[in-house]
């Protein structure tokens, strides 16, 4: 008897000890490629899924110079204020996808691929892991 | 002979042929999209793919730059996408999924054309504007930087003279062309500009080696230098040790022991500096800082101290 | 008369099979390259067309033109014109077309047999010191920079990155390989209820081919560029753009122990133009920029990009990689493990 009840002590034990960890890890389920960028500055208000776009494919086939100073993209999720008229009229997105270097903008569900109500961010990114910073940095 | 001069002509082909496929990169390329619509068409992704369309024709950005537009052409192009459209539902309700799945891609042709015609540059000017102005913030950096290390290397002043003068005057004529609102063309003008600042500071600049070193200019910058180092050792364990702490609860009391001791330190150092005496308040820091590494380094992450 | 057939044949099917690489020809180099500063003689550089500017230089003999277009000149000539990835032949040919637009004004002196060594020799001088500082991108294990300093100091730090690496496998940045470089509909992110989720192209299936590395995409970007095995476009439309690298090394002093860091202008130039970073994240002025760890893990500086879509900065030693003298280095004490 006395083994048993020792048995499911030690069992109530792990099962405490496996709950507790799993409270505290954060079960970060959300493990897309490193560098993805989920926008959703309009994506939720207008009823699409939110877009994600892929660095690293996007990585082998350019550099980072043709969007980042030719095609005038900023260092910053979400900080483009890119909508379907721009894309149309060929900046942003628009200037390769348009058939011609790239699939045309027609496709909508291969950009528009994000769970809903993903908040705009980059993914895996450090500051995504530092959500609370301890201190603010000198600049 | 006539063998001879057969493979010879063989051979020519080839090689034209050859030169031809590079030139078109002829062999289909497979994509995303190829894949997509490849695929077999399921009801509930074509139902969703519906929705998106209406909201596209009706809600969308783009169909309120047509509405704002009021541009004939582009409403009637709209018009004609949502008859499409309506045909696309028709088809779909009929159970016809091939049918409707191409009259939707109709659709989304026909409603991007009317949004080109729509006038989109009323959207579109302010992009052009900004790239302007972030190319002429660069131009500006490099011949700032251009300038200075021309002087300091004591480079040829003649050539830095021309130099400058080239960027000078093709700013000067983007400046012009930006005022009477043509950003592209201006960009276009600071891009040469651009590069022969670029170029020059790479003639000047290639090759070398500069060294920023270390020196504080009184103890209360080596203070400030030393709160940052704090900073980021904490950030540091973050990062690099907090999925280990949750899974090891003894590990996690050891590190939870350092880093207490390490923020007893730091709020010491920051009431010496409090105090002014900064000297008091590195060398307190340095011990925090010290702690946190060795709260890294037992969790199993080797770093430099 | 049958195995010449088939030899042709052959030879007509590789034809096919293989891309002809067409060489550009001098004119087309001058055009994408060098008329950036040989067209209006910035620099001090001789001008296309112009005689007097070619005659003292054409006076030296065509072998030692084409030494100071190879490898650059201390007056200003930048190596290839700074595309370090042009062949030599289309250099070479680049000149040729300069010269040849001043043949009548200028005769070229008889090609020498040997080439000038005195100014090549300069150049390359110029160059090995800032090389030595250059941080190896190392693929698995980060690799000690060159160590002026005793064989003691490196190798008791290669012993522990030894067990740091291996004791890193437990670091919260590296998942095991179950969780790593997920395809789409599995990653969390993207939804997999939509059909074009499905069609994209996994991750994985890129990668296979790609040197490796310890973190962020597991992708070492920088060699896969060295290795050939990836050429992405310099610009949108052109696939044959080459890139303007400049070489230029910016050393960072460190507090404590910690190597100091070696910012390489060369590997960033491959993938950036100046304007991403100048002035709107560093501004070009030696002493006009405070960098913290603490910014870059928040995402400012460095971090605008490392960590982001770069590398993260759980690599400390590709950039931490100039060693400091043996005497500033404690002996570095082992996690209590």
């Amino acid at each position: 008897m006395k083994i048993l009840s020792k048995l499911r002590a030690s069992i109530a034990l792990a099962a405490v000890l496996i709950l507790s960890a799993v409270m505290f890890v954060d079960i970060n389920d959300a493990q897309a490629e490193y560098g993805d960028v989920v926008i959703n500055n309009y994506s939720d208000g207008a009823g699409m899924r939110p877009v994600v776009f892929p660095h690293w494919f996007h990585r082998v086939r350019f550099r980072c110079k043709v969007c980042h100073a030719d095609l005038g993209f900023k260092f910053q999720a979400g900080g483009n204020e890119i909508n379907m008229v721009k894309i149309i009229d060929g900046q942003f997105c628009g200037a390769c996808h348009n058939g011609d270097i790239a699939w045309s903008v027609e496709n909508c569900n291969l950009c528009h691929s994000g769970k809903p109500n993903t908040p705009t961010q980059v993914h895996e990114s450090t500051v995504q892991k530092l959500a609370q910073p301890s201190g603010a940095p000198k600049k | 002979m006539e063998k001879f001069i057969l493979k010879a002509g063989l051979l020519a082909v080839a090689l034209v042929a050859g030169q031809g496929l590079v030139a078109q990169g002829a062999i289909a390329q497979e994509s995303a999209a190829t894949r997509l619509s490849a695929g077999k068409i399921d009801k509930d992704q074509l139902l969703f793919n519906m929705e998106s369309v209406g909201k596209l024709l009706e809600s969308s950005s783009a169909a309120r730059q047509i509405e704002s537009s009021k541009a004939p052409e582009a409403m009637a192009r709209r018009d004609r996408a949502r008859e499409i459209y309506k045909s696309a539902r028709a088809s779909f309700n009929a159970g016809d999924l091939e049918k409707a799945n191409s009259q939707l891609a109709e659709v989304r042709a026909a409603f991007f054309e009317a949004v080109r015609l729509a006038a989109p540059e009323e959207v579109t000017a302010k992009k052009l504007e900004a790239d302007y102005r972030a190319r002429l913030d660069s131009v500006n950096a490099l011949l700032g930087a251009y300038r200075r290390v021309a002087s300091e290397k004591g480079s040829a002043s003649k050539t830095v003279s021309e130099t400058v003068a080239q960027i000078d005057k093709s700013v000067a004529e983007a400046a012009r062309l930006a005022q009477s609102g043509k950003y592209k063309e201006g960009r276009t003008e600071l891009d040469r500009a651009y590069l022969v600042a670029k170029a020059g500071i790479s003639s000047l600049r290639s090759g070398d080696t500069l060294v920023r070193s270390l020196n504080f200019a009184s103890k209360e910058e080596e203070y400030h230098y030393e709160i940052d180092r704090n900073d980021t050792h904490q950030m540091l364990i973050k990062v690099l040790v907090e999925e280990k702490r949750a899974g090891n609860p003894m590990l996690d009391q050891q590190v939870q022991g350092f880093v207490t001791k390490a923020k007893e330190l730091r709020s010491a150092a920051e009431s010496a500096a409090a105090r002014r005496d900064h000297a008091q308040a590195v060398k307190l820091l340095e011990e925090s800082t010290v702690e946190l590494v060795r709260a890294i380094r037992n969790a199993g992450i080797y770093i430099p101290g | 008369m049958k195995i010449s057939n088939r030899i042709t044949a052959i030879v007509a099917g590789l034809c096919l099979a293989l891309p002809v690489f067409a060489q550009q020809s001098g004119k087309d180099v001058y055009t994408k390259v060098c008329s950036t500063c040989h067209a209006t003689g910035l620099a001090g550089s001789p001008r296309l067309g112009n005689g007097g500017d070619w005659a003292p230089r054409a006076a030296k003999g065509v072998a030692s033109l084409y030494q100071s277009a190879l490898n650059g000149t201390p007056k200003g000539m930048p190596a290839k014109g700074g595309h370090m990835t042009l062949p030599d032949a289309e250099v070479k040919a680049a000149v040729d077309y300069m010269l040849a637009s001043v043949k009548d004004a200028v005769k070229a002196a008889k090609p020498e047999v040997e080439p000038k060594k005195e100014e090549p020799k300069k150049a390359e001088v110029k160059k090995e010191e800032p090389k030595k500082e250059e941080p190896r991108k190392a693929e698995a294990k980060p690799a000690p920079a060159p160590a002026p300093v005793a064989a003691s100091a490196s190798s008791s730090v290669v012993a522990t990155e030894a067990s740091a690496a291996d004791i890193n496998s437990f670091n919260r940045l590296l998942k095991p390989a179950s969780k790593r470089n997920l395809p789409p509909p599995e990653d969390g992110i993207h939804d997999p209820s939509n059909d074009g989720t499905h069609a994209l192209q996994p991750p994985l299936t890129a990668f296979s081919s790609l040197p490796k590395s310890m973190s962020g995409n597991r992708v070492n970007w920088v060699e896969a560029i060295g290795q050939k095995k990836i050429n992405p476009r310099y610009d949108r439309n052109d696939p044959k753009a080459e890139p303007i690298v400049m070489d230029m090394n910016i050393v960072r002093e460190v507090k404590g122990s910690m190597p100091d860091v070696v910012y390489p202008h060369k590997q960033h130039t491959e993938w950036l133009d100046c304007s991403n970073c100048h002035p709107a994240i560093f501004v070009p002025q030696k002493g006009a920029n405070a960098i913290s760890m603490a910014a870059i893990l928040l995402g400012e500086k460095c971090g605008v990009c490392h960590g982001k879509v770069a590398f993260p900065v759980s690599e400390c030693r590709n950039c931490h990689s100039k060693k400091k003298d043996i005497a500033k280095a404690p002996a570095p004490a082992t996690a209590a493990k």
